[in-house]
């Protein structure tokens, strides 16, 4: 292979046009913002689960990241599942809403389980040794048999 | 076998750039002519996710701290693909950076930490990972383990 770098040809260009104000996400103000998780309450926890398969893009971690706050605000304690079923890309933003939002659970002395997830995903987690301070588990049913302490 | 990409040769070899801006229409465009591509040469799932993480992660770089969200900075990302690997060039509109002086996020000091994560995972997945100098340059290497030697 020629290297890119050093090549003398340019390859084919495509300019991608603007299609809309660039950089900024508008969200209409007057509706409500688009949600890309599902809760589930449950007698046991709070169930979330992603709509997205793809948690890469950086408005949806932040509505994400929004969302979860949130919920681990509203609850004195929070018991949160957080089920990765569907989920086949995840970026490392996503990994660093994940651990804002573990840090918020355990300043209120609350848990929180990850499970469901695929085993690329789960090597994500590996690599960057997230796995050793996030709580992974098998699936719902281990991850709430984990939880311990008041419901 | 996989459709080729548009402007993808018989042989599966392809190589095309990009001028983008930051908008995710435009970059799930160009993931989907990569992945494409990447299909149309013979590459599995496996190489599929390398790549998309690893494009994902330098275009958040680029857009995010090289051109440091300024909306109307461009990434260029050249992109070629022949069965031994797949090259990619992510060049950024901003100063550059020293790679070296991001922390290690895995160490203990680190590790909850919410940033810092990408270039790691680049590494990680790919075979080679350089920043050219001044720094806003970066060519990603991918090898292609089924490669015919």
């Amino acid at each position: 292979m020629t290297p890119i770098i050093g090549s003398l040809r340019a390859p084919d260009v495509t300019f991608v046009p603007p299609q809309r104000m660039t950089g900024v996400h508008f969200f209409d103000m007057a509706q409500p913002q688009q949600s890309f998780i599902r809760i589930v309450k449950d007698p046991e926890c709070t169930l979330v689960e992603f709509t997205e398969k793809h948690i890469i893009d950086e408005v949806v971690i932040r509505q994400i990241g929004n969302e979860l706050t949130k919920l681990v605000d509203d609850s004195p304690r929070p018991r949160i599942v957080v089920t990765f079923k569907g989920v086949e890309h995840l970026s490392s933003a996503a990994l660093g809403t994940l651990l804002t939002v573990m840090n918020r659970v355990k300043a209120k002395d609350g848990q929180l389980r990850l499970c469901d997830i695929n085993a690329q995903i789960l090597q994500i987690f590996q690599i960057t040794k997230l796995n050793k301070i996030l709580r992974i588990e098998k699936d719902l049913a281990s991850a709430k048999a984990s939880l311990g302490g008041n419901k | 076998m996989a459709h080729p990409a548009p402007g993808q040769s018989h042989d599966g070899r392809f190589e095309r750039s990009w001028v983008l801006l930051e908008q995710r229409d435009s970059i799930e465009g160009l993931q989907s002519d990569v992945n494409d591509a990447l299909a149309g040469c013979g590459y599995g799932e496996a190489a599929s996710f390398a790549i998309r993480l690893a494009l994902e992660e330098a275009l958040v770089n680029g857009f995010r701290h090289g051109n440091k969200g300024n909306p109307s900075k461009h990434v260029i990302v050249e992109c070629k693909i022949d069965p031994q690997g797949v090259e990619l060039v992510v060049i950024d509109e901003g100063e550059g950076f020293d790679p070296g002086s991001v922390p290690d996020p895995t160490a203990d000091e680190n590790i909850d930490i919410p940033s810092g994560r990408g270039i790691m995972l680049m590494r990680a997945y790919m075979s080679s990972v350089e920043y050219l100098h001044p720094g806003n340059r970066l060519r990603i290497f991918y090898s292609n383990p089924n490669a015919a030697s």
